[in-house]
């Protein structure tokens, strides 16, 4: 069974297919969603929790580029390996992307990919009441993965700084869908609202 | 360890899924900690899809470029691929390493000299290529017992794996069969059976490849074939019950007892329940009874054993029934059926026969006599197929 043709799953009739395309349409990247398991290490982080929202990025582990699953504190969660052919060129065209955990099975993440897209975000921080702060993401380092060591999961990618004394990390559970999108470069303002607020705004 | 093998798009349509990964590819990630090589075949747009999906630099990868794309497509995880783009132009895939795990591959045949090999030759290999084309001090042969009965032309298992070792020189065959797990032969002692870990969820898709996997590298490092066969199983279980490639501890959900080569040549006997009513329901109840017999399970359908109603009740329920009391375990294929396979399930669970209810409906409050009873309630038809297949083997194995 099958065909000499290329099979296409994003088309209703693949090229050669016997008809069973599963139909699904063809969409852009800030329209991708996907539900899919994160390949997550020996000693997986075991304080996951479902509904948390993670960060999606292409980066360095051990020297291989791989789609990485970051949480807000930057410690690796694990990878993605389904749907590369559609993530993968959406991630070179600098489209940000989050994974929001759906369910945890035996400690293996069931997550839902889907676009990045706040605008605000409130966040904690001790800077002065008032203070006009530009939120920054540190520099990528190489992750570390040792499946023997789950502390060496750690990455070094570190949380929003505000502030040019980079004194402040915004603490919050959208931290992730924030620093992807500053990863790929949009624009975000903070003002220190309360003692302990800072409301972020795309400045775009 | 060097991997040989295929890189290939694997399409699930029901549940969806969508991997690049193939038997190569699969088992260079599973075994990416131990991995000194992989040997691929892809075409150029898919090579950073590969490399993301192996997650490792250390090891080299070679990737012989072939024309396009070939896509295995699932219409659902238990049903047999389709391929696409198989028929592109051939490759040569030639390998020299000490420790060599090599899969068959649609697009070569790949040929290779080690110290040690463990060839797993899929459905692409003949006896002649094994004999020929794979030199090694040590060779081991992994296959399914489709696999095995098609290489040799051999019906019974004993008598294939028999002439798989003596017809390649390789000194052992592992038969991997499904729910039963695999059987270990090697020349001049008796076959050895290592049975395979249930879990709960059953993903089905690869399970062979991660066996493999599991194996060589077990192999490779400790030399124990039987205890390989062991680490297979736990590789099997990992990808099949987890979703995971990186190995964990897996905790059986059952005590299978130790299968005996009669079971590998007569399954564990699961009843179908299902209406077959519609065009819809015939399918699915066709669907399931081929993948029964593609791992070992010994299925009974009452559609194909003992025909459709034709106005005379009382004989089909006491052939229906009889049919059922020969059996080890029933499944329920229980949305939209009607009032037959609750009979049927009612009927077995009085006879201390294990009953599965495949149902994708949330609602499973409407099962509550049957969960009450100790009826399984299982959600997606892999998992509702294997659960059934180790329930009755489990019960076999025990009486």
């Amino acid at each position: 069974m099958g065909g000499t043709g290329s099979y296409d799953p994003y088309r209703r009739d693949p090229v050669g297919s016997p008809g069973v395309g599963p139909g699904q349409p063809e969409v852009s990247c800030v329209d991708l969603v996907l539900t899919v398991t994160v390949q997550v290490p020996a000693m997986p982080v075991d304080d996951l929790s479902v509904g948390a929202v993670l960060e999606v990025l292409r980066t360095n582990v051990d020297g291989a580029f791989i789609v990485a699953v970051v949480d807000a504190a930057g410690r690796l969660i694990g990878s993605i390996i389904d749907d590369l052919d559609r993530l993968l060129p959406c991630l070179s065209q600098g489209v940000a992307f989050i994974a929001e955990i759906l369910t945890i099975d035996h400690g293996v993440p069931r997550v839902r990919i889907l676009a990045a897209s706040i605008t605000r975000v409130e966040g904690e921080s001790p800077f002065a009441v008032g203070e006009t702060v530009t939120p920054t993401v540190g520099v990528d380092a190489p992750l570390v993965l040792d499946s023997t060591d789950s502390s060496s999961h750690l990455a070094s990618i570190v949380a929003v700084d505000v502030g040019s004394g980079s004194t402040g990390i915004v603490s919050h559970h959208r931290t992730c869908e924030l620093r992807a999108l500053m990863r790929v470069g949009v624009a975000f303002q903070g003002r220190i609202q309360s003692a302990d607020t800072v409301v972020i705004r795309h400045i775009g | 360890m060097l991997v040989v093998g295929g890189t290939y798009t694997e399409h699930c349509i029901d549940p969806t899924s969508h991997r690049l990964l193939g038997s190569g590819l699969r088992a260079a990630r599973i075994n990416r900690s131990c991995l000194d090589g992989f040997v691929t075949s892809a075409e150029p747009e898919a090579v950073d899809q590969l490399h993301a999906t192996l997650g490792v630099a250390s090891a080299a990868v070679t990737v012989v470029p072939r024309a396009g794309p070939i896509t295995f497509v699932y219409e659902t995880a238990v049903a047999r691929p389709a391929s696409y783009g198989a028929n592109s132009d051939r490759v040569a895939v030639d390998v020299e390493a000490d420790d060599v795990l090599l899969f068959g591959m649609v697009e070569a045949v790949p040929t290779a000299r080690a110290r040690r090999a463990v060839v797993d030759p899929q459905s692409s290999m003949t006896i002649d290529h094994l004999r020929d084309g794979i030199v090694a001090d040590e060779l081991i042969l992994i296959a399914n017992a489709l696999e095995v009965r098609s290489l040799t032309g051999e019906t019974d298992i004993r008598s294939a794996a028999s002439a798989m070792l003596s017809a390649t020189g390789a000194t052992t065959v592992v038969v991997k069969a499904g729910v039963l797990g695999c059987a270990v032969f090697t020349s001049g002692t008796s076959p050895v059976i290592v049975p395979a870990l249930p879990t709960s969820a059953v993903k089905p898709i690869g399970s062979g490849d991660a066996f493999s996997a599991g194996f060589a590298a077990h192999w490779f490092r400790h030399g124990d074939p039987l205890a390989a066969a062991a680490a297979g199983s736990e590789a099997a279980a990992c990808l099949c019950g987890l979703d995971r490639m990186d190995l964990v501890p897996i905790t059986p959900i059952l005590d299978l007892g130790i299968p005996t080569l009669v079971d590998f040549e007569d399954g564990p006997k699961v009843y179908i329940a299902a209406s077959f009513a519609t065009t819809s329901q015939r399918w699915l109840l066709r669907h399931v009874e081929r993948k029964m017999r593609d791992v070992g399970i010994a299925a009974f359908s009452p559609l194909h054993e003992n025909g459709l109603y034709q106005g005379d009740a009382v004989e089909i329920a006491s052939k229906d029934l009889d049919g059922l009391a020969s059996c080890d375990a029933v499944l329920v294929l229980a949305d939209g059926a009607r009032t037959g396979p609750w009979v049927e399930a009612g009927w077995a669970t009085r006879q201390g026969i294990p009953v599965v209810i495949f149902t994708e409906d949330s609602m499973t409050d409407r099962y509550t006599m049957l969960v009450g009873t100790g009826s399984h309630i299982v959600p997606d038809l892999a998992s509702a197929i294997y659960r059934a297949g180790w329930l009755a083997l489990a019960r076999r194995t025990h009486t």
